[in-house]
C-alpha cells in the first residue's frame, strides 16, 4: 500500500500537465506565476517534481506557445499560453479526468470506514 | 540561489545545451527565484523536489525540452536499454521455463492490444544551425514542424543566421511539434513575424 505522500505524487503526476494547461488557459503566465496560481487553489508542488521540465515538454510538443513580455515589476518574462493543439489536448484530457474521477468516486465515494483509535 | 543556477548552467554545459537556450533558461529561472525570494517563498515551493538536486533538475528540464545534444541522450538511452535487458534476464532466470513461456505468450498477446504512445515519434529534427533563416523556416515547415523564431544579438554573424535550435538536431519529435530557432537579427527582406522582442 502506497504511503500518503507517494500516492499524492502518483495521482498528481498524471494530471499536472492538465493543471498547467488549465491555469494558462485562463490567462497566460510565466513559470512562477503558474506555481502561485496552483498554490492558491491548494495544489502545492512542495515535495513534487518541478513544473519546469513539464513546461519544457508542453513547449516541445507544441501544446503551449510562448512570448516574452515585461512583467509588473522586474525583467521581461517568458509567458506561456495554450496553443490550438493544447486546447484540444486540454479538452480531451479533461474528459478523461472527469470520467476517471466519476468512476473512482462511484467506488470510493460511498465508503466511510470506521477506524477505532 | 545563484549557486543553484550556476550548478544548472554547469549541467547544461556538460549536456551541450546550446548557449542561447541555456542563457534563456537560466534567466527565466533566476527571475522566478528572485521574485519568489522577494515574496518570502522558498525555492522548494517553486522548484518542488528539484530544489535539492540542481543537476538532476537541469538535466530533466533540458531533456524534456529536447535541447540535450544527441550524443548524451543516446548514451542515456543505451544505459536504460542495458539496465532493462539486465533486469529482464534476471527475471527470466528467476522464473521457471513454464512461467517464461506463459509470460512470452502474454507479452505477444499484449503487444497486439497496446495503444500507441502519445509521445510516438515520427521524424528526426534536421540541423539548422548556420542556415539563413528563410531556408531554415522552409525546410523546418517542410519537415512538418511549427517554426518559431527567437531574435538574439550576436556579433560577427550575418543577420538572419540560425545560432541555435530547440529541439536540437537529431531529436525525434511528433509531426506538428514546435521548432524554435535562435536567430541573429532578422534581415529586412524577411517577412516572417518574430515571436520575441
Amino acid at each position: 500500500m502506497a504511503t500518503d505522500s507517494t500516492r499524492r505524487s502518483q495521482l498528481l503526476r498524471g494530471v499536472l500537465d492538465l493543471c498547467l494547461l488549465a491555469v494558462i488557459h485562463e490567462e497566460p503566465a510565466y513559470g512562477y506565476e503558474m506555481t502561485k496560481r496552483l498554490s492558491a487553489r491548494g495544489l502545492s508542488i512542495v515535495g513534487e517534481g518541478s513544473i519546469y521540465p513539464l513546461l519544457g515538454r508542453l513547449e516541445r510538443d507544441g501544446l503551449v506557445e510562448t512570448y516574452r513580455a515585461v512583467s509588473d515589476d522586474g525583467p521581461p518574462r517568458k509567458y506561456y499560453c495554450v496553443s490550438h493543439k493544447g486546447r484540444r489536448a486540454l479538452k480531451d484530457g479533461l474528459g478523461e479526468w472527469r470520467s476517471v474521477r466519476d468512476a473512482v468516486d462511484g467506488v470510493l465515494g460511498v465508503v466511510e470506514p470506521e477506524v477505532k483509535p | 540561489m545563484s549557486e543553484f543556477i550556476e550548478e544548472c548552467r554547469r549541467e547544461w554545459k556538460r549536456l551541450r545545451v546550446p548557449d542561447p537556450i541555456a542563457d534563456e533558461m537560466a534567466a527565466d529561472l533566476a527571475a522566478d527565484l528572485q521574485e519568489a525570494e522577494g515574496e518570502g517563498v522558498s525555492p522548494e515551493e517553486v522548484l518542488g523536489s528539484g530544489a535539492s538536486d540542481p543537476r538532476a533538475f537541469a538535466a530533466s528540464w533540458a531533456t524534456e525540452r529536447g535541447v540535450v545534444q544527441p550524443r548524451f541522450r543516446d548514451k542515456f538511452r543505451r544505459r536504460l536499454v542495458m539496465l532493462g535487458a539486465a533486469a529482464l534476464l534476471a527475471a527470466l532466470a528467476g522464473a521457471g521455463l513454464a512461467v517464461a513461456i506463459y509470460t512470452s505468450s502474454q507479452q505477444s498477446h499484449a503487444s497486439t492490444v497496446t495503444a500507441p504512445s502519445p509521445h510516438a515519434t515520427n521524424a528526426a529534427v534536421p540541423d539548422f544551425v548556420g542556415f539563413p533563416i528563410p531556408l531554415a523556416v522552409r525546410q523546418g515547415e517542410a519537415a512538418g514542424l511549427e517554426v518559431r523564431i527567437v531574435l538574439t544579438k550576436h556579433a560577427g554573424l550575418p543577420a538572419g543566421t540560425v545560432l541555435a535550435q530547440a529541439p536540437v538536431a537529431g531529436e525525434e519529435v511528433v509531426r506538428g511539434s514546435t521548432l524554435e530557432l535562435w536567430v541573429t537579427e532578422c534581415s529586412r527582406s524577411y517577412k516572417k513575424p518574430c515571436q520575441y522582442r
